[in-house]
């Protein structure tokens, strides 16, 4: 491709800051780039690295308290930086001549217009077409998108698509003004593994063939690897490192760079622990799950008669969980994993099937058919650690009430006692006792994801269910977290179910895979043959759709489509 | 350890990073709401506001010059008087002296009523400290000790003006503002009892008892209360005392205005349900009693407070407009419902409209007061909110 001379859109020197309470906060800190036609600029960074402030500066979307104080981002002629913000100037721009795609199609599209009208809306507004000729247009955007059926999809609402359809949607409206600069603010972040390539692919099309410049913002490493032309890497407000994918890629040289490579590579294969030490070949069985299965909302009647079908969340699901291994369950959004190991614990309560689990010492208990009483026992053996380490540790409560809370439920330890278990957990996930009169809002995700941890492993636990544990943390602290574990489970001989939608890190991660879709296990097997030779067709779409950091071997061009079978054709 | 924890500072939340480790590191839920509370200028003015009027509510015998029934015949509708600091005595000369002037009283036989003119000669000394019309403290002490008042107990001295009989209204309001203030924290004491009982209830458990209580609900506040309040008025026994009435509607009342409160606090038992720090405690062995109190409760109960400081007005209100109407406290008792009652006849406006005028004001301070206190709370509440 022959570099046009001149770029589109440049940006020299821009600072964005938040007036907060005390003191005011560089979000963005004299950031200068170029987007070049033709061209896709890939920003990359961890979260409050400030690329979405970024993104947002360039259409004077920055909200107050947040003020774009020095910098310019010439575009063409003018200057968008110097435009106010309600401005008619900035108007003209924003949609026509700079389209831009956000994270969430859900919460950006209107629930109460149809997507068509939508789309005519933008048309209409910047190109003073007829109404007639808008709809035809946005039709026409609509098949560019490859949102099948247009002329009927045009006229139903958004609630009514599924979330890469929505994504679609989004960007036929940012392409709606013909803009000559595209933002995709993490457009597929909210996306499946497989959606997000359809859409990548999309967005990496349509930027090519109208030569449009993309500035494509991701915390993905791979993402930025398989689309990018240009990478800029962005740190506490700075871009630390800037140039051609692979030269950022390859011949890396700022630190943090080499830092957050490192990290994403580690996750691309097993850890160097399972390789050194793979787990004894005859272990025992701890936790056999037979016929597991959960049906939502199948009502009666009031004469207890069955009414409706209801929704299959969880069907026949099957598995041994090893002494000491750590078994995946990977699926995408939906698939039920989630409410699989919800099931194992009844915090959902089971329809189907039976759990049988087998304590070193004593007789093996159906945890189905417990009471109350025996299920508390249960939850003493067969401890949790949960998504999101904002809302899992109360807010309420100090670190040391919130670690101490089981042991003084079950009577293990109170007062002085109390105090010195908590420090010696503390110590065990790699944080200062010292730090434990603290509240959850003192400490960072990761930290918080350690306490989670801390309180999980209180009662000696057997059997550890760790459910998207590392889903909402940067990828560095994720390996970081991930290790963390690994150690635990080895010194403690912990059986651990991890719940993942992320290959690379089950991978790292487990010893044994579980693939689930639409309720049911697909696959079930070694973790290395899954991740590298997969069998089932699913699976083998699932693999091939995940993003590979690296830019000299983009996966995605030999991506396997997996094409439902006739008889269940899932609803686009 | 192999994972010391080296994340990246910016990783945590930016309007905390910088007090990490300080004081909001520790600090607890109420140290939080305090914070954002003090934030809040107009809500911690209305608290002052609050307090001086519960202080003039308990210490009312002490702060009004007289009694509340301390009538004389001849001041009817007596105008407000002023205060002067310097004395001129008829001899020549001025001195410093706390002095009102004494009114000089002229009947208008035709139109039946009085003129006041004040009176530079007749010296009324008035000073703090005083011993005054004896009363009985908090049922305990017997002083004649006032805050203010004339020097000498027989002079008269009406401030805000005096009504029909001659009473004092100064000394009314203050009674008045203790009746006021605290006979709405009862009903609302009720409501919230009962609201938060069958509120944490129907939000916990869901399902058929959610169903069933929220049935309840909805029926209780389909009843009309004002008929209520007048039925209920005229069936209560005529030989009781005017206080037991009151309390006895007010229960009543209360007992059908506690529905807001429990949908309130369902609503948020149902969305902390969902929350994974619940779930959390319940995998730590935590019975359903502990869940409730020590895990959700301790969520809300900033959310409670404000409810509780919105629902005072909405008390004080209804207590002024049931007196008014005549169904709610009668006299003796004074209360600022009472005291707008005797401003009901067109007389009084014309003639006597500090009558209307300086219990409407104590109304308002007090309903405005608890109104800025309570959105200042309700926006304090939640200091995790981002």
């Amino acid at each position: 491709m022959t570099l046009d001379p001149t770029p589109t859109l440049s940006v020299r020197n821009l600072t964005v800051q938040f007036a907060l309470r005390h003191g005011t906060l560089s979000a963005v800190n004299d950031v200068s780039f170029d987007l070049w036609p033709g061209r896709t600029l890939g920003l990359v960074g961890e979260s409050g690295s400030g690329k979405s402030v970024t993104a947002r500066a360039l259409m004077q979307l920055v909200d107050p308290p947040g003020n774009i104080t020095s910098g310019q981002i010439l575009f063409g002629d003018a200057d968008i930086a110097k435009m106010p913000r309600r401005g008619s100037e900035i108007r003209r721009i924003r949609g026509a001549q700079i389209g831009m795609i956000f994270q969430e199609p859900m919460s950006s599209l209107s629930p109460v217009h149809t997507v068509g009208s939508q789309i005519v809306e933008v048309l209409r507004l910047h190109l003073k077409l007829s109404r007639e000729g808008a709809r035809a247009r946005a039709i026409e955007l609509m098949r560019l998108v490859e949102i099948p059926d247009p002329e009927n999809n045009i006229d139903r609402y958004t609630f009514e698509f599924s979330g890469g359809m929505r994504q679609r949607v989004m960007i036929a409206i940012a392409l709606a003004g013909d803009p000559d600069v595209l933002i995709a603010d993490e457009p597929t972040t909210a996306l499946d593994v497989t959606t997000q390539a359809e859409v990548l692919d999309l967005i990496k099309r349509i930027q090519r063939e109208r030569g449009m410049s993309m500035l494509l913002i991701t915390h993905d490493m791979g993402v930025v690897a398989e689309i990018a032309d240009d990478v800029a890497v962005m740190y506490r407000g700075k871009i630390v490192e800037a140039g051609p994918v692979d030269q950022v890629f390859h011949q890396t040289t700022h630190p943090y760079t080499q830092k957050l490579l490192a990290s994403v590579l580690k996750l691309e294969r097993a850890a160097d622990q399972k390789k050194q030490d793979p787990r004894p070949p005859t272990a025992r069985v701890i936790l056999k799950v037979r016929q597991l299965g959960k049906t939502f909302g199948a009502g009666s009647d009031a004469y207890g008669a069955r009414t409706t079908q209801g929704v299959r969340a969880v069907q026949n699901v099957s598995f041994d969980l090893l002494e000491g291994e750590s078994l995946g369950i990977v699926g995408e959004s939906g698939s039920g994993k989630t409410t699989l190991g919800r099931l194992i614990l009844r915090v959902i309560e089971p329809t189907d099937g039976t759990i049988e689990y087998s304590p070193d010492t004593g007789q093996s208990v159906d945890i189905r058919a417990l009471n109350k009483a025996g299920l508390r026992g249960i939850y003493r053996q067969i401890r949790f650690v949960f998504q999101d380490p904002f809302s899992s540790l109360n807010p309420r409560m100090s670190v040391r009430q919130i670690i101490g809370e089981p042991l003084q439920i079950n009577g293990i330890a109170s007062g002085q006692g109390l105090v010195s278990k908590v420090s010696d957990l503390l110590e065990m996930v790699g944080l200062e006792p010292a730090m434990m009169e603290r509240y959850p809002h003192a400490f960072s995700g990761g930290q918080r994801q350690r306490i989670g941890i801390a309180r999980a492993l209180a009662l000696d636990p057997r059997i550890l269910i760790a459910d998207e544990a590392t889903s909402a943390l940067d990828v560095s602290v994720r390996s970081q977290i991930l290790d963390l574990l690994l150690d635990l489970q080895k010194r403690l001989t912990l059986s651990v179910i991890f719940i993942s939608h992320d290959i690379g890190v089950v991978r790292y991660f487990c010893d044994r895979v579980a693939v689930m879709r639409h309720g049911e296990i697909v696959e079930i097997g070694d973790a290395q043959t899954i991740c590298t030779s997969p069998t089932h067709p699913y699976t083998k779409a699932l693999i091939s759709a995940v993003p590979y950091p690296d830019p000299r071997t983009p996966r995605m061009n030999q991506r396997i489509r997996f094409i439902e079978p006739q008889t269940q054709k899932a609803p686009q | 350890m192999q994972t010391p924890p080296t994340e990246d500072p910016h990783e945590m939340d930016p309007h905390l990073a910088g007090a990490a480790g300080s004081a909001t590191a520790v600090a607890s839920q109420w140290q939080l709401v305090a914070w954002r509370f003090g934030r809040h200028k107009l809500a911690v003015i209305a608290l002052y506001v609050i307090v001086f009027l519960y202080l003039i509510g308990i210490f009312a015998e002490f702060l009004a010059p007289y009694a509340t029934d301390t009538t004389r015949a001849k001041y009817t509708y007596a105008p407000p008087q002023g205060i002067g600091l310097i004395v001129h005595p008829p001899d020549g000369g001025w001195y410093f002296g706390l002095h009102s002037f004494g009114y000089d009283i002229t009947v208008d036989e035709a139109a039946m009523r009085r003129s006041f003119t004040p009176n530079p000669d007749k010296v009324i000394p008035l000073g703090f400290f005083v011993h005054g019309e004896p009363y009985r403290f908090w049922y305990m002490f017997d002083s004649d000790l006032h805050l203010f008042g004339p020097t000498n107990p027989k002079d008269m001295v009406y401030l805000l003006g005096s009504d029909r009989l001659g009473r004092d209204i100064l000394s009314r309001l203050i009674h008045a503002t203790r009746i006021s203030m605290s006979i709405g924290l009862v009903g609302v004491a009720i409501s919230l009892c009962l609201g938060i009982f069958l509120g944490s209830i129907s939000g916990f458990y869901g399902g058929r008892v959610d169903t069933i209580i929220q049935r309840v609900i909805e029926i209780v506040s389909a009843m009309p209360t004002i008929p209520l309040w007048m039925g209920l008025a005229a069936a209560i026994p005529l030989g009781w005392p005017p206080t037991r009435v009151y309390f006895t509607v007010i229960a009543i009342v209360s007992l059908l205005g506690w529905t807001s409160l429990a949908r309130e606090v369902r609503g948020r038992f149902f969305s902390l349900r969902g929350e994974d720090f619940v779930t959390a405690a319940r995998l730590d062995g935590a019975s359903e009693m502990r869940i409730i109190f020590r895990h959700m409760l301790p969520s809300i109960t900033s959310h409670i407070l404000a409810m509780v400081t919105l629902a005072v007005p909405a008390m004080i209100i209804a207590e002024t407009s049931l007196s008014f109407l005549g169904i709610g406290l009668k006299p003796p008792v004074v209360s600022w419902g009472v005291l707008l009652q005797d401003a009901q006849n067109l007389r009084a406006i014309s003639n006597a409209p500090w009558l209307l005028l300086f219990p409407s004001l104590a109304v308002m301070l007090a309903v405005l007061a608890f109104n800025f206190l309570g959105d200042g709370l309700r926006d304090a509440a939640d200091p995790y909110d981002a």
